[in-house]
């Protein structure tokens, strides 16, 4: 029996489908998902780069230059007091700001968010902004400010958490603004060291259970800083197996769970930085991501039947490029960008030399 | 009133104007709203309209502590009004006895929230008082046996108060529930490391895992488990201990179908590996044997067991060849 998820019209339908689900992330969301009022440069990230990666970025449901404003309207470039305090960067939505002039800090309680400014920074470069409207030492001392003595990072100057993630958004804002000068990368590796548990792969923290998503922020920000060669080569092997043997048939995030979609991409994207994704099972991986795909809201969801979400849709999108299907744009697996806006990066870096 | 709001949330969360009417609410920028627009309801912008203008006049009262709380329930995730809660507790002299409970119900129905959790170290920390930390965890662990904020909030409770009695006694009983349970045997093992892992202890741990296995031999957890106890013992000098060894070699000559897991397989060639690669230059019969047994066991993974992963397997046996060429 013919196979359907590789019929050209059926992914053509799909596609059309995934473009209509990532808009309208752009326009209006329901109230249900009210939690996410804070990270709506999350799902900026997630809708811009989704439609680039399917070769959509002209079906944008605003003009570029447009989003790019929004953006840049979450920026805190000054302190309110001309005191470091951790506060610049992106913020994740307009929630709190108060006044008219939003670049700077309009209150004691205005912060930024490290996800929320590498989620910026990655819609920017997507977008093909030149970021010329950055302010990066303010930035850059920011992060330096939330960086703790055991090398973690808290994702923002409110007594947040101090995990594998934040790490992972500092190394990815840091390998954009091409200065790693603000940060001690010798603690932020002995952190990311101190997380790998007895099953060989990295938990949140220390000693919590090794788990697909920091895995992830642990590879990525070691791939980053250029510090995987710092792992024993034992410690790349049991890494390895612990991976690979996340696939079922999709992947699972920890040993004995069940599978979900987003560690398609999770695990996907650590194997291809490890440089052994080649030696999974591509059908059966792209066949239960297809599982996950709701037909009628265009999205895909974390388990078939279940409803979709915007995070579960971008992860999808970007497994389905890993392993080259269609003609998917393809991504860089650490930045998590289009391969297009990763030159543009470059380009960019190369004016700042210069 | 939206179908978002249920009639018992909606009198604790509406605001009473009156009382606010010496402050006007400040509306989020119309302009700013236009991407990524949320279908806020009229409630949700009457809380946060006020606290947006209660954060600029930086207002420390009662009244801006029951915003807080209504903000709270509108969205548990805005970790900006629980910071600024904080300040409150602190400023008013609030109970802190109360506030445990109150985030006890806000964690109970949102325990995947990583602002509620964090809220609870915060109160915890300033009570110095861990007496119901484990019954809470125990609690929300049995609605969700492997809830990531509830294990990694016991283990901060574990470290910090140095309160590891219960451990064993209570990862063991939800191993006896479940033994594939990783969360339960992660856990195992950090209690392990913080505490006695003498040679004994260590040994009385492999006999466990020995137990496990014979339920099910396919159980990756207790592989992994039982490969950290043998990395332990390896780097505390106590050597690899000859029981697994013998362990591993009777379940694979059994040659019963069920019987062989492919972890056990994978975990036999790791140890070959390492024991070739040690005998390289001076024992030749022995590496011979290692050789061609993971060769052997390469193929019938790659072949029959798991299958999955053949490629990995194929690109191992390539790496066996290339090491020990001689021996082909």
């Amino acid at each position: 029996m013919e196979n359907l998820v590789y019929d050209p019209e059926i992914i053509e339908k799909r596609k059309k489908k995934l473009v209509k689900y990532l808009r309208q992330i752009l326009c209006i969301l329901p109230y249900r998902i009210i939690s996410l009022d804070t990270s709506k440069m999350l799902l900026t990230y997630f809708s811009v780069s989704g439609l680039d990666i399917l070769n959509k970025l002209d079906q944008l449901p605003h003009t570029n230059q447009d989003i790019i404003n929004w953006i840049y309207n979450h920026l805190i470039s000054e302190n309110i007091r001309g005191i470091e305090s951790g506060s610049c960067g992106f913020r994740g939505s307009t929630t709190l700001v108060v006044d008219q002039n939003k670049n700077v800090q309009n209150h004691e309680y205005d912060c930024s968010h490290l996800t929320m400014t590498f989620s910026a920074l990655n819609a920017l470069l997507t977008l093909g902004d030149d970021l010329s409207r950055l302010n990066k030492r303010a930035i850059l001392k920011s992060i330096q400010a939330l960086q703790l003595p055991d090398g973690s990072i808290t994702a923002t100057n409110q007594d947040g958490e101090n995990d594998v993630r934040f790490l992972y958004s500092t190394c990815c804002v840091c390998y954009i603004l091409d200065d790693w000068s603000y940060i001690d990368t010798e603690k932020a590796f002995e952190f990311i060291h101190s997380c790998l548990t007895y099953e060989g792969a990295f938990g949140q923290i220390p000693g919590a259970e090794a788990h697909g998503g920091s895995t992830f922020c642990a590879v990525a920000s070691l791939f980053l800083m250029n510090k995987l060669i710092c792992l024993s080569d034992k410690e790349i092997h049991c890494l390895k197996q612990w991976c690979l043997n996340r696939q079922q048939n999709g992947f699972n995030g920890r040993v004995n769970k069940p599978t979900d979609s987003c560690y398609s991409f999770w695990i996907g994207a650590t194997l291809k930085l490890l440089d052994i994704l080649h030696f999974t099972n591509y059908d059966d991986n792209i066949n239960y991501i297809f599982e996950t795909f709701d037909d009628i809201t265009g999205g895909f969801s974390k388990w078939p039947g279940f409803s979709p979400d915007p995070l579960h849709t971008y992860m999808g999108i970007c497994a389905l490029s890993l392993v080259n299907f269609s003609n998917l744009k393809k991504i860089h697996p650490a930045l998590v960008i289009s391969e297009d806006a990763y030159q543009k990066l470059k380009i960019i870096h190369e004016n700042w030399k210069n | 009133m939206s179908d978002s709001e249920s009639s018992d949330d909606y009198d604790s969360i509406a605001i009473d104007k009156n009382e606010w009417s010496d402050l006007n609410p400040i509306n989020q920028d119309h302009e700013t709203n236009e991407i990524c627009r949320i279908a806020y309801t009229e409630n949700f912008n009457d809380v946060f309209g006020y606290f947006r203008a209660v954060l600029k006049a930086n207002e420390i009262s009662e009244r801006a502590f029951d915003l807080t709380y209504k903000a709270v329930k509108l969205n548990p995730a805005n970790y900006t009004v629980w910071f600024y809660r904080r300040i409150l507790l602190k400023e008013l002299g609030k109970d802190l006895n109360h506030e445990l409970k109150l985030v006890t119900q806000i964690i109970d129905q949102n325990p995947k929230n990583y602002q509620v959790w964090q809220h609870r170290r915060n109160v915890v920390e300033l009570l110095q008082d861990p007496s119901k930390e484990l019954e809470f965890t125990e609690k929300i662990l049995q609605q969700d046996s492997k809830n990531y904020h509830a294990w990694q909030y016991r283990q901060w409770v574990n470290k910090n108060f140095a309160l590891w009695d219960q451990e064993l006694d209570f990862v063991s009983s939800l191993i006896t529930v479940d033994y594939k349970n990783n969360s339960a045997w992660n856990h195992r093992f950090f209690c392990l490391i913080n505490t006695d892992h003498s040679e004994s202890v260590l040994n009385r741990e492999v006999d466990y895992c020995f137990e496990k296995l014979n339920l099910n031999i396919n159980n990756e957890s207790v592989w992994n488990y039982l490969r950290g106890l043998v990395d332990l013992m390896v780097k505390e000098g106590w050597g690899y201990p000859e029981k697994v060894c013998h362990f591993c070699n009777l379940k694979l000559e059994s040659n019963k179908e069920d019987e062989l897991s492919p972890f056990l397989i994978s975990f036999k060639i790791d140890y070959n590996w390492t024991r070739a690669i040690e005998k390289k230059n001076s024992d030749a019969n022995a590496v011979k044997e290692f050789v061609q047994q993971s060769i052997q066991y390469l193929n019938l993974l790659a072949q029959k067991y798991d299958t999955i992963r053949a490629n990995y397997w194929k690109y191992l046996l390539s790496k066996w060849k290339q090491e020990f060429d001689q021996y082909f």
